[in-house]
């Protein structure tokens, strides 16, 4: 339950320690809605289990098994292919192998440089008045190979996303911090290379 | 000095009052377990969060809570008996599931000022809205059926309410949910003879 219970800590917290905000939640893995593809390639792919190899992710593990069915779901809703399974399987001989791995995979919560002083100057107007508690900053890098199904790579590319954004006490992500937008970005731009790749390795 | 402060954070700690209550939605899946098939296949079940929001707002769910999701989806497919054997999904298997939960949520903002600031004496509530949707596949990927089960839960936050709390504690009622969803899904593909 994330809504519910996060509710409660989010509730516990503003009366407990509005002040001090100390909220931490680990990266999670989820896509957000997909947009259309601007290209679609006329075959069917097969994505590898997703690989996190950041050695400092929390959770690797567990996510790295969300991260996959949520891709399989954003390919197949966006339409790259005309069909996506999970790996293992039994794929066609004209079908493609997708194989992501992400060499960074994190999302840090700063406090923010002027939270300490103007809340203190202020007596604690600045927070209620909604200025920057926290600086979370996020750094995702993948790379996203495509191979035919005897194991040939056919094409690789590499892209990542750094952002940050404050966060008030107002902020949705307050409580519930979320990374989903960056992810989704980056897995979005890597599957856009690949699928005009494809098709320009197609009419070659 | 420092056992009061640690008396005060303990009881405020305490008067955290959450209770959550299953909205009723579908009757409880009779008759559970379901009579098994003749031949029974093997599958690998994979979950995974198809997204959650808050208030309209996209979120992170926490992977602990979906990682508790997978645990109660994998009880419920081992307790159905249905299967030859449950496999993890890098193991082929006769069957596939995919099952994504997607949690909308509502918080009353207002309702949760107010609750902080009178130390939880004014209720607060959110609402989750969870929809299990599970596709149902073979080994060569084809799609066999697509089931999708929904229920809400309302969770609330009163000081008064940490009598009830131990009969309605918020992951136990989530727990059952999700296990009750799970048993539809299997019951409803079990009928449609997919597995």
């Amino acid at each position: 339950l994330s809504v519910g219970r996060s509710f409660c800590a989010c509730v516990s917290l503003v009366a407990l320690c509005s002040g001090l905000g100390c909220v931490s939640m680990p990266t999670g893995a989820s896509l957000g809605r997909a947009e259309p593809a601007t290209k679609s390639v006329p075959r069917g792919a097969w994505l590898a289990p997703v690989v996190i190899s950041d050695p400092s992710a929390r959770g690797a593990t567990e996510n790295q098994r969300q991260l996959t069915l949520a891709i399989e779901g954003y390919v197949q809703q966006a339409g790259y292919f005309s069909r996506v399974n999970l790996l293992p399987g039994e794929p066609s001989s004209d079908e493609y192998v997708l194989g992501f791995v992400f060499d960074r995979y994190e999302l840090r919560r700063e406090i923010h440089p002027m939270y300490v002083p103007l809340a203190l100057i202020t007596l604690g107007i600045y927070i209620w008045a909604g200025g920057p508690i926290y600086r979370d900053v996020t750094h995702f890098s993948a790379s996203l190979s495509v191979a035919d199904t005897s194991g040939k790579e056919l094409l690789r590319y590499a892209d990542h996303v750094d952002d940050e954004g404050n966060v008030s006490l107002w902020s949705p992500r307050y409580a519930l911090p979320t990374s989903s937008a960056e992810r989704t970005r980056l897995v979005r731009s890597l599957l856009e290379q690949a699928a005009y790749g494809l098709t320009a390795h197609a009419t070659q | 000095l420092y056992a009061r402060a640690l008396v005060t954070l303990l009881l405020a700690l305490v008067s955290v009052a959450c209770a959550s209550f299953r909205s009723g939605g579908a009757p409880p899946t009779s008759p559970w377990p379901p009579a098994p098939a003749a031949a029974r296949k093997s599958i690998s079940m994979i979950l995974a969060s198809g997204g959650s929001e808050v208030n309209g707002k996209t979120v992170d769910t926490p992977p602990r809570v979906v990682a508790n999701w997978r645990e109660w989806t994998e009880a419920t497919y081992r307790d159905s008996a249905l299967f030859s054997a449950l496999v993890d999904p890098s193991v082929p298997s006769d069957l596939r599931s995919e099952v994504r939960v997607v949690d909308t949520g509502e918080a009353k903002i207002g309702m949760a000022i107010a609750c902080g600031v009178t130390l939880f004496l004014f209720p607060a509530k959110a609402t989750d809205h969870l929809t299990l949707r599970t596709d149902f596949k073979n080994a060569k990927g084809e799609v066999l059926a697509t089931i999708e089960k929904s229920e809400s839960v309302n969770t609330w936050i009163e000081l008064f309410l940490v009598v009830v709390m131990p009969f309605h504690w918020p992951k136990s009622e989530i727990r059952d949910l999700i296990t009750e969803l799970n048993r539809a899904t299997l019951a409803e593909a079990h009928a449609k003879g997919i597995i």
